[in-house]
C-alpha cells in the first residue's frame, strides 16, 4: 500500500509539470509552428548570420531587447520603435533574442531608425563617442588599429582624442558582420492578421 | 506522539537536566550514524557551492560594476559585461545555489527517511561530473560559447555533464528513499522528491533544442520559471519545512496547510513562465494563463507563510540566539514578500511599467538571495558542525555575515525597486529621450554595487570559516558557536 | 492549429487532469492513506526521543553563573 501510495504521489507530480509544458509550450508549438514567414521577410545572408552569432557572443541579448509591444503598452509606439512585432517576423530566429531587459532600447526595427553603417561601426566601438552617458560596454576586439588600412579596409572616422596616433582603426569581418546583422534587423513590413492574432490587447 | 504542554520550552539559560532514557540514547546513536553516512557527499557538495559562491559573487559585482564604470576592463573580450553577466548567473545557480542544495538534501535525506545514505559513492562521481560541467560551461560562456538563451547558456557538454551528475546524485536519493524506514513522509521529503522527478525532466526537454523562433522564447520562459518552480524553490522549502521546527523545538503550525502548500504549488507554479513575455508577440491567452497561475500562487504561498509564521510566532527571541534560525526566517520571510510581489508583478497594469526594467532583477535577487541563499546559508550553520564534529569558531563572523548579506541585499533590492519602477514610467513617457531614463537609474546602480560588495564581504567571511571549520581551527567548543556568549572552552568531545 | 481548436484542447487536458486529481484525492480519503483526525502527525517526524519536541537546538545560552558545570550537551 506504502508503493501505491507512493506511486500515486510521483504519478501526480509528474502530470503537474507535463500539463504544464503541454499548455504553456506543446500546445503554442502546434499552433505556431504553422506560421509562415510573412511576405516582406527575408532570410538572413550568411554574413548576417555571422553578425548575428556575434551578437549572441558578446551578450547583446542581456540589455537590449527585440520586440514591439502593441498599442496601450508602454511607448513602444510613440517611440516609433515599430509596428507591434507577429510570431511571423521571428520564425527564421534561432535561438530567439526577444530579449528581457531595455537597459538599452528595443532594437527589432533599428536598421529603420539608424541605416548608418559608420554609426553602427563608431557606436560598438566605444558608444560613448556617440552616445554620452551610455552605459553600453565598448566592443574594441571587433576592430583593428592599423598603420597602413588597405584598399578594402572600411576606416573608422573617430575623433582626434581617441584616434591612436599614427593610426587608424578599421572594422575587422566580426565588426562588419555584426553591423550588417543589426542593419538587417527591419520589421517594418505589413503583415496580414492571420490565424495567430496577437496585437490584441487585453 | 510525544506529550508536551504548551510552550513548554527549555528557556534558553536553563540546562535540560533529565537522565538520558535509553530510547533517547538509542536515537542520538542513530541520529549520529546518519549524520556519519552523509558527511563525505555533503561536505563535497558544500565545499564545492562555497567556492562557486566566491566566484559567483565575484562576477556579480564585476557586472554590477561595468554600470558604473563602463570602460573598465573594457579592452577584453573575456570580461565584457556580456559574458561576465552570465557567467555570473549560470555560477551562481547551477553552482552555488545547486550544490548547497544537492548537500542539504543529502543530510536531509538520510535523516528524514532514518535510514543511512545509500549508494553513497555515487555523489563523488556526481559532485566531480557536476562541478566540471558548471566549470567547463563557465569558461565557454567566457570564451565566446554562449547557447544564447537566458539560464541555458552551457554549451551542450556542460549541460550534460550536470545532467549526468545529477541522475547518479538522484539515483542514490531515491535509493534512500526506497529503503526508508519510516511510514510517514515528512513535508520537506515531498518537496525533494518532486524535485528530483521533475527537474531533470524540464533540463533535458529545455536542452533538446527542437523549437524555434517565438515558441523557443515560450519554452525559454518555461524552463527558466520551472528551473524556480521545480528545483530551487523545493530546496528553500524543504529546508525551511525542517530548520524552522527543528530548530525551535515545536511542530509545525499545520500539517494539512502544509498539504495544501504543496499541492496548489505544483499545480500552479509551473503554470507561470509565460509572465517574461506580458505584451510579446505570443497568443494573448498564453499570457493570460500564465497571469492567472501567477496570482493563484497566492494560495500555496499563503499556505507557506501561515504555517512558517504560526511556527515560530511567541519564539521570536529565539533570533537572537541561533544563526540558523536567523538566516531561514529571514530566508521565509523574503520567499513570502517575493512571492507576492511575483503575483503583482505579473499584471498587466503592472508589467507595463516593471517589464524590461530593473525592477525585475531586484525581484530576482529577492528570491534567490534574500529567500534562497539566506536559508541555504541557515541549513550550512546547522549541518556543518554535526558533520565535520566540530563548531564554528566564530561567533562574531557569522553574525558579520548575516548582517552583511541582509543589508547588502536590503540595499539592493530596494535601490533596484525604485530605480526600476522610476525606469519604466521614465521609458513609458514617450517625451523623455531614451539616454534620459539611462541616466536616472545611475545612483540606483550605485547602490547595487555597494549592496553587492556587502554580500560579497559576507560570502569571503562565511568562506573562510567554513574553511577554518574543515581545517578544525579555532577553539574547540562542545556547544553550538552562537550570536551572545561563547561556549567555555573544555576538553572533552561533544557527543 | 486554430485558436478554437487549441483552446479545446488545453480545457480538455484540464478536465482530465482535474477529474484525474480527484480521483486521486478520493482514492487517497478511502483508502485511509492519511489518518484525518491525526493529519498533524507527521510534523513530529523532525522529532525523536534524545531532540524531542520542547527542546529547543543549536541555542543553548549559558549565563556566567552554570558555566563551569561541564555538561556536555548534545551537540549533534
Amino acid at each position: 500500500m506504502m508503493f501505491v501510495r507512493t506511486f500515486v504521489f510521483f504519478l501526480g507530480v509528474l502530470a503537474t509539470v507535463f500539463l504544464g509544458w503541454a499548455a504553456l509550450v506543446a500546445v503554442p508549438d502546434a499552433m505556431i509552428s504553422e506560421v509562415k514567414p510573412p511576405p516582406g521577410l527575408q532570410r538572413y545572408t550568411e554574413e548576417q548570420l555571422f553578425g548575428r552569432s556575434i551578437y549572441i557572443r558578446e551578450g547583446c541579448m542581456y540589455c537590449h531587447s527585440q520586440q514591439v509591444r502593441p498599442e496601450g503598452f508602454g511607448s513602444d509606439q510613440d517611440r516609433f520603435w515599430g509596428r507591434p512585432s507577429v510570431p511571423g517576423d521571428f520564425v527564421f530566429d534561432k535561438p530567439h533574442l526577444l530579449g528581457t531587459m531595455r537597459t538599452g532600447p528595443d532594437l527589432i526595427n533599428i536598421a529603420v531608425r539608424q541605416p548608418s553603417e559608420d554609426w553602427h561601426l563608431t557606436h560598438l566601438y566605444n558608444p560613448r563617442i556617440v552616445v554620452p552617458g551610455s552605459v553600453m560596454p565598448p566592443f574594441p576586439w571587433l576592430f583593428q588599429e592599423k598603420v597602413t588600412p588597405g584598399p578594402q579596409d572600411r576606416i573608422l572616422a573617430l575623433p582626434d582624442s581617441i584616434t591612436p596616433r599614427g593610426k587608424v582603426v578599421v572594422a575587422t569581418h566580426e565588426g562588419l558582420a555584426l553591423t550588417a546583422y543589426l542593419l538587417s534587423l527591419d520589421r517594418s513590413y505589413a503583415v496580414i492578421q492571420g490565424k495567430v492574432d496577437t496585437t490584441k490587447v487585453k | 506522539m510525544p506529550r508536551h504542554k504548551k510552550n513548554d520550552i527549555a528557556a534558553p539559560n536553563q540546562e535540560f537536566r533529565h537522565k538520558e532514557t535509553d530510547a533517547a540514547r538509542a536515537d542520538k546513536q542513530l541520529r549520529i550514524s546518519l549524520d556519519d553516512s552523509a558527511r563525505t557527499p555533503t561536505m563535497l557538495y558544500f565545499a564545492s557551492a562555497v567556492f562557486w559562491l566566491l566566484v559567483g559573487s565575484l562576477f556579480g559585482v564585476m557586472t554590477s560594476l561595468k554600470f558604473n564604470f563602463p570602460d573598465w576592463l573594457g579592452g577584453d573580450a573575456v570580461w565584457t559585461f556580456g559574458r561576465i553577466r552570465p557567467a555570473h548567473l549560470n555560477t551562481i545557480m547551477y553552482g552555488w545555489a545547486s550544490l548547497a542544495g544537492a548537500g542539504m538534501i543529502v543530510w536531509l535525506t538520510a535523516r528524514l527517511c532514518r535510514t543511512p545514505l545509500q549508494l553513497g559513492w555515487l555523489h563523488y562521481l556526481a559532485a566531480i561530473l557536476w562541478n566540471i560541467g558548471v566549470l567547463a560551461g563557465t569558461i565557454a560562456i567566457l570564451a565566446g560559447y554562449s547557447q544564447g538563451l537566458e539560464w541555458l547558456e552551457f554549451p551542450t557538454f556542460a549541460g550534460a555533464l550536470i545532467a549526468a551528475g545529477f541522475l547518479m546524485f538522484a539515483a542514490s536519493i531515491a535509493q534512500t528513499f526506497r529503503k526508508r524506514n519510516v511510514d510517514h513522509l515528512y513535508v520537506s521529503l515531498w518537496y525533494i522528491m518532486a524535485s528530483l522527478l521533475w527537474f531533470p525532466l524540464l533540463y533535458v526537454v529545455a536542452n533538446l533544442g527542437i523549437y524555434q523562433g517565438v515558441v523557443e522564447a515560450a519554452m525559454n520562459c518555461w524552463y527558466g520559471h520551472n528551473a524556480l518552480a521545480t528545483w530551487f524553490t523545493p530546496i528553500g522549502l524543504a529546508g525551511a519545512y525542517y530548520f524552522i521546527p527543528k530548530v525551535i523545538g515545536r511542530p509545525i503550525y499545520s500539517y494539512y496547510l502544509g498539504l495544501i502548500g504543496f499541492w496548489a504549488f505544483a499545480l500552479f507554479y509551473n503554470w507561470n513562465g509565460i509572465h517574461h513575455l506580458v505584451g510579446g508577440p505570443l497568443p494573448t491567452w498564453l499570457v493570460t494563463v500564465s497571469i492567472v497561475a501567477s496570482v493563484m500562487m497566492v494560495v500555496p504561498v499563503m499556505a507557506v507563510a501561515v504555517n512558517h509564521h504560526l511556527t515560530t510566532v511567541n519564539h521570536f527571541r529565539m533570533l537572537r540566539y541561533s544563526p540558523t534560525l536567523r538566516f531561514v526566517v529571514v530566508g521565509s520571510m523574503c520567499y513570502t514578500a517575493v512571492s507576492f510581489q511575483g503575483s503583482l508583478e505579473s499584471i498587466r497594469s503592472f508589467q507595463e511599467v516593471a517589464h524590461f526594467t530593473h525592477y525585475t532583477i531586484g525581484h530576482a535577487h529577492l528570491g534567490v538571495y534574500g529567500f534562497l541563499s539566506m536559508i541555504l546559508f541557515g541549513a550550512m550553520y546547522y549541518i556543518v558542525p554535526r558533520l565535520a564534529k566540530w563548531e564554528w569558531p566564530s561567533p562574531r563572523m557569522i553574525k558579520l555575515h548575516f548582517w552583511s548579506a541582509s543589508m547588502g541585499i536590503l540595499l539592493y533590492v530596494v535601490a533596484l525597486t525604485i530605480g526600476g519602477w522610476l525606469q519604466g514610467l521614465a521609458m513609458n513617457d514617450p517625451a523623455t529621450p531614451f539616454i534620459e531614463v539611462v541616466n536616472l537609474t545611475k545612483p540606483y546602480l550605485w547602490a547595487r554595487s555597494i549592496g553587492g560588495t556587502l554580500m560579497l564581504l559576507g560570502h569571503c567571511v562565511f568562506a573562510y570559516q567554513f574553511f577554518l571549520v574543515i581545517k578544525r581551527a579555532g577553539p574547540r567548543r562542545f556547544a553550538p558557536a552562537l550570536f551572545r556568549e561563547p561556549a567555555p572552552m573544555e576538553g572533552g568531545i561533544s557527543a | 492549429m486554430t485558436l478554437p481548436l487549441a483552446a479545446l484542447i488545453v480545457i480538455i487536458i484540464a478536465l482530465v487532469a482535474g477529474a484525474l486529481a480527484l480521483s486521486g484525492f478520493i482514492w487517497a480519503i478511502r483508502t485511509k492513506q492519511f489518518s484525518i483526525q491525526h493529519l498533524n502527525k507527521g510534523a513530529y517526524l523532525v522529532f525523536d526521543e534524545s531532540e524531542p519536541v520542547g527542546q529547543s537546538q543549536d541555542m543553548i545560552f549559558r549565563p556566567a553563573a552554570e558555566k563551569s558545570n561541564g555538561k556536555s550537551h548534545a551537540a549533534s
